[in-house]
């Protein structure tokens, strides 16, 4: 199946200047898709795939895919407000919300402070939840090794700070500085279970069977937390999904929210 | 010339595979590879090495701060300044420095510190560092408000030595409701702040303009000329005054024997455990993600480039000051020429170097090294 080609435009959100790609019919249903770390921010196969059955809306999160970290942004809540800013300024009333790995733990913030926004919630691999085992420090690991831990298909060699490319190093240690600025000091919300009632719209959860990051069994208790059906779990796949399997995520979302 | 006496108190048993087996001497290097009974000894032998720095006319007594790691067991430098100056009767401690940026309650470190000056009748130097990036790691501390917490801190410790009590402090990091310091310090002002550095231009341009002394330790002497040219720059152009080198520390490892050859060779295994062991500090250890700009990651990734082309990083700037008494005299009087440095930094002690053979190097640097040095500061350091 074809689809138009999506289109990048740059929006003011409250004096931020966001970058933001849509694609999919313009009469779909709109899906706004939150990225993960790892420079996985850019229009992906996962875009495409779900832009056949959605009006897919990827913005660029403040602090990611070379942007510059605003001052404002203190914490995952903040993110969450600002897309909220970013729904009413492309007056958008409803929307399924989409989020990877930390743009799930956004997605849920978000879905928490406005629920009527959120049409469903769909989350993959994602973080927010408190883990009943530490997670890796992905933090004090080498680029290529942090890499290796998000998804099994990225060959992270071109971002060793020693041998690798030294602006895509640098690319990398700036999105990770994004990254500390909401999670260094605590990698979850200890909040959000006693929020997730505030969550009204069917959630499905979306976790690769060979995440390294938090194993499935963290997704079904993520999944159990929104009373949402078992995990969709995906052979193959680390956790950043979307870049391993992008077919099977577009897929889960499809079956669920199309 | 001043006088200091550096020293690290390094933990002399880090296992020859470090870096293999567990990837850094910090942070994550297991604690059970620490022995409390050889810990005691150390400390002991440690504090008599700075003591006998006292009693042979140093000017200055150097203890720093770092955290969960095996290069330096100082935590605490106020504590070990504290043992310090009860042991002690002429020189200063210097406190090179406490992490203000590391203190989730700054006001802690002007109450110590402010202790330390009243106890001792004013022979606390105060200095203030972010801590370096492996502390952020061991203290969870977000490495992108480092820099703004430092300033902040500093701030908040200068006022509330200086202002008189109590006021609120409502700044971006850190509120108090009450800030009213018991003790405040004897010395006036306040204890003289000095800044250990990395030397970005931001601390360097923040040094000048307060006049902080600046040292920055364990670059080559190129690279040091360049931060305090800069930091002189700075100073003429942007604050109006010409720095003195009263105002520049230079540090090195000093290591003395009758016999140039000798000499080098009593040192060298000590220096390789340094370079190999102590500074085990893989990039993501040493500079988490946002502890400083881009620019400046970007910089540091070409020095480690360098670095690992090599052989490690540089314990010594200019001519190594390890040989015969007149050797190192010669080169002490250049090197800070150079650099136009007026704080002779001397570290003895390096690695697993035992306490015996520092103490031989500290009695010889006494007997024919000092009594030579043109202590007379400033201009008058020529070659």
């Amino acid at each position: 199946m074809s689809t138009a080609a999506p289109t990048m435009s740059t929006l003011d959100v409250g004096g931020q200047s966001t970058t933001v790609t849509v694609g999919g019919p313009a009469d779909a249903t709109p899906l706004l898709w939150l990225h993960g770390e790892g420079l996985s921010s850019g229009w992906r196969a996962v875009q495409d795939h779900l832009s056949e059955r959605f009006r897919v809306i990827a913005p660029v999160l403040p602090g990611f895919g070379g942007t510059e970290l605003p001052a404002w942004v203190d914490g995952v809540d903040d993110m969450a407000l600002f897309l909220s800013d970013l729904c009413d300024g492309l007056g958008l009333q409803r929307a399924v919300v989409v989020g990877e790995s930390l743009g799930g733990w956004i997605a849920c913030s978000l879905a928490i402070w406005r629920p009527a926004l959120v049409s469903g919630l769909g989350l993959i691999g994602s973080l927010g939840l408190r883990p009943s085992e530490p997670p890796p420090d992905l933090f004090i690991m080498s680029g290529p090794e942090a890499l290796g831990y998000l998804a099994q298909s990225i060959d992270g060699s071109a971002v060793d700070a020693l041998e690798g490319d030294i602006e895509l190093a640098t690319a990398l240690w700036i999105e990770q500085a994004s990254q500390a600025r909401l999670m260094w000091e605590r990698p979850y919300d200890p909040k959000l279970t006693r929020r997730a009632h505030h969550v009204t719209a069917p959630v499905r959860v979306v976790w690769g069977a060979s995440d390294r990051v938090l194993p499935p069994a963290h997704g079904a208790k993520l999944a159990a937390l929104f009373g949402a059906p078992d995990p969709v779990v995906v052979a193959g796949a680390g956790h950043l999904v979307s870049l391993d399997a992008p077919h099977a995520v577009a897929h889960a979302m499809m079956e669920a929210f199309a | 010339m001043k006088l200091y006496a550096f020293h690290l108190m390094p933990w002399p048993n880090i296992v020859p595979d470090v870096r293999e087996k567990y990837g850094s001497s910090w942070v994550v290097y297991p604690n059970s590879e620490y022995d409390p009974v050889l810990g005691q000894q150390l400390y002991a032998e440690y504090l008599d090495q700075l003591v006998y720095a006292d009693e042979i006319g140093f000017d200055a007594l150097c203890v720093n701060e770092h955290h969960q790691n095996a290069y330096g067991l100082m935590p605490s430098p106020n504590i070990m300044a504290a043992a310090l100056l009860s042991r002690t009767k002429q020189a200063k401690i210097a406190i090179l420095g406490n992490g203000i940026a590391l203190r989730r309650n700054p006001l802690r470190v002007a109450e110590e510190v402010a202790m330390l000056d009243v106890m001792s009748g004013g022979r606390v130097l105060s200095g203030f560092v972010r801590g370096i990036g492996a502390e952020y790691h061991s203290l969870n501390l977000d490495p992108t408000r480092s820099r703004s917490s430092f300033f902040e801190a500093h701030d908040l410790i200068v006022k509330a030595w200086t202002t008189p009590g109590p006021f609120e402090w409502d700044g971006e990091h850190f509120h108090y409701r009450y800030v009213n310091l018991w003790p405040r310090p004897l010395t006036q002002p306040h204890p003289p702040i000095f800044v250990p550095s990395q030397g970005s231009s931001e601390t360097l341009k923040w040094a000048a303009q307060h006049r902080y002394p600046l040292a920055c330790t364990f670059v080559p002497m190129e690279r040091l000329k360049q931060f305090y040219d800069r930091y002189r720059q700075y100073a003429e152009e942007d604050f109006g005054y010409s720095a003195t080198p009263e105002q520049f520390g230079f540090t090195s490892i000093v290591h003395v024997h009758e016999d140039a050859d000798k000499a080098q060779e009593l040192i060298e295994p000590h220096m390789t455990y340094f370079r190999e062991r102590s500074f085990a500090l893989p990039l993501p250890i040493f500079f988490p993600p946002g502890y400083t700009t881009p620019d400046a990651y970007r910089t540091r990734l070409e020095i480690a480039r360098q670095l690992a082309a090599s052989g490690g990083p540089t314990l010594s700037a200019g001519k190594p000051l390890i040989g015969t008494p007149d050797q190192i005299v010669q080169r002490i009087h250049e090197n800070m020429a150079e650099c136009g440095a007026g704080i002779l930094m001397a570290q003895f002690q390096v690695g697993d170097m035992p306490h015996d053979k520092v103490m031989r190097s500290m009695e010889l640097f006494a007997e024919k090294v000092l009594p030579q040095l043109d202590r007379s500061i400033g201009a008058t350091i020529s070659p």
